[in-house]
């Protein structure tokens, strides 16, 4: 598989909080998806990639053909000058980008309801994530690193933003690193997941796989099955819930138990709050 | 070319676009040499991961249904209906599997399963 970014071993250490050898892959022609608490390490490593933090150690190789201008950024806060009205970020970006399109970027601010006349610290949230997206989208790219990109969006919103992702991505070139706390949005647009606690990547698959894998098995008493499949557990007064592996597996040699689909949510509130 | 997915028939997505592009084969809709949607533009319709209609588009190629043509697309291939027929017997078999380990678990005799296949066959 050709890769559009490839970090292997990257560490950075804050003092109260570190990333501790990230291995993270991003396939080109695919959406990879980051998953994880607040503070679990999602947007150091995404600044990390673009170079925006500096890492203490690993490495981050890039695919020929890439460079850092053609990466398309949105991060959770806006970095444009806040006294600036929206239409005068043109002439920003006019110089900075090579290929940069204003005319794109307009018909884009239309087409998320951002009025050009307002000022960038005057955009609700949503809005401003939008006017993020519409920045990224109007340069020429080949990657968009997106953190929290639907954060305060409405669900019509979201669903319109995503549709333009897809549409991005049928160009085979093209490659998306997107984080997010909806993960009912990953579970939608991401091809590939990867799992962060506490500075660390618990677990890259393809979420296909990892939706078809994983199951809660809910029963009381004593663990039943094999400890081997049981990832972590959570147990309350009246049941255990645990994350298990190989759920169809489970499912013929236990048909009496019962074990439900884990969704991405589920999936990663066992990983923040289970006990392993 | 008409796709419906259900997020609640506990089948798995790449199985439900092999069974129904199957489907339109067996039943003309779809005929030979037409040109099904490249997997990333199905994929966007769809609103799936690209993986999930690579694997149905592999399923399907294994199975003799479609070829790829590289750099032209996916294109419905001249079956026979010999192989479309031995396909659909396979598939019926299993569902009749399923339907006699029920019996057999619930106690029910072999006389009244076939009882029900004939009304059911007959019925149609």
């Amino acid at each position: 598989m050709e890769y559009a970014v490839k970090a292997t071993g990257v560490c950075k250490d804050y003092g109260s909080f570190s990333l501790k050898s990230v291995d993270l892959e991003i396939p080109k022609g695919f959406v990879t998806g980051l998953i994880g608490s607040n503070g679990a390490g999602k947007s150091t490593i995404m600044k990390c990639l673009t170079g925006a933090v500096i890492k203490d150690s690993g490495t981050v190789e890039f695919d020929d053909g890439l460079e850092l201008k053609e990466i398309g950024l949105v991060f959770d806060e806006c970095p444009f000058p806040q006294y600036m009205k929206c239409e005068q970020l043109d002439g920003i970006f006019t110089r900075m980008f090579d290929g940069w399109d204003g005319e794109k970027y307009f018909a884009h601010l239309q087409q998320f309801g951002i009025d050009r006349k307002k000022k960038v610290k005057d955009l609700s949230r949503g809005m401003s994530m939008k006017l993020q997206v519409a920045v990224a989208f109007s340069h020429p790219t080949k990657l968009l690193i997106l953190d929290e990109p639907t954060a305060g969006m409405d669900p019509a919103s979201r669903d319109e933003f995503l549709d333009s992702l897809r549409e991005y991505m049928q160009d085979e070139e093209h490659a998306i690193l997107i984080s997010s706390h909806i993960t009912t949005d990953l579970e939608k647009i991401a091809d590939y997941v990867s799992f962060m606690k506490n500075g660390q990547i618990l677990v890259s698959s393809g979420k296909d796989e990892l939706e078809e894998s994983y199951g809660l098995l809910k029963t009381g008493g004593e663990c039943p099955i094999d400890k081997e499949l049981v990832i972590c557990s959570r147990r309350s007064e009246s049941n255990t819930v645990y994350l298990i592996n190989d759920k169809a597996g489970v499912r013929e040699a236990y048909p009496e138990l019962v074990v439900d689909d884990a969704t991405l949510e589920d999936i990663m509130v066992m990983f923040a709050r289970g006990d392993y | 070319m008409e796709i419906i997915i259900s997020n609640s028939s506990g089948k798995p997505i790449y199985e439900q676009i092999t069974d129904q592009i199957k489907g339109h084969i067996l039943s003309g809709k779809l005929q030979a040499g037409d040109t099904l949607p490249s997997m990333r533009a199905l994929a966007q319709d769809l609103k799936i991961s690209v993986i999930t209609t690579k694997r149905a588009y592999n399923d399907l190629e294994e199975e003799g249904f479609i070829t790829t043509v590289a750099r032209k697309g996916c294109f419905v291939s001249a079956t026979e209906p010999s192989l479309l027929r031995e396909n659909n017997l396979k598939t019926a078999e299993e569902h009749l599997q399923k339907a006699v380990d029920l019996a057999k678990q619930s106690g029910i005799s072999l006389e009244e399963v076939q009882d029900i296949v004939k009304i059911l066959y007959e019925g149609e």
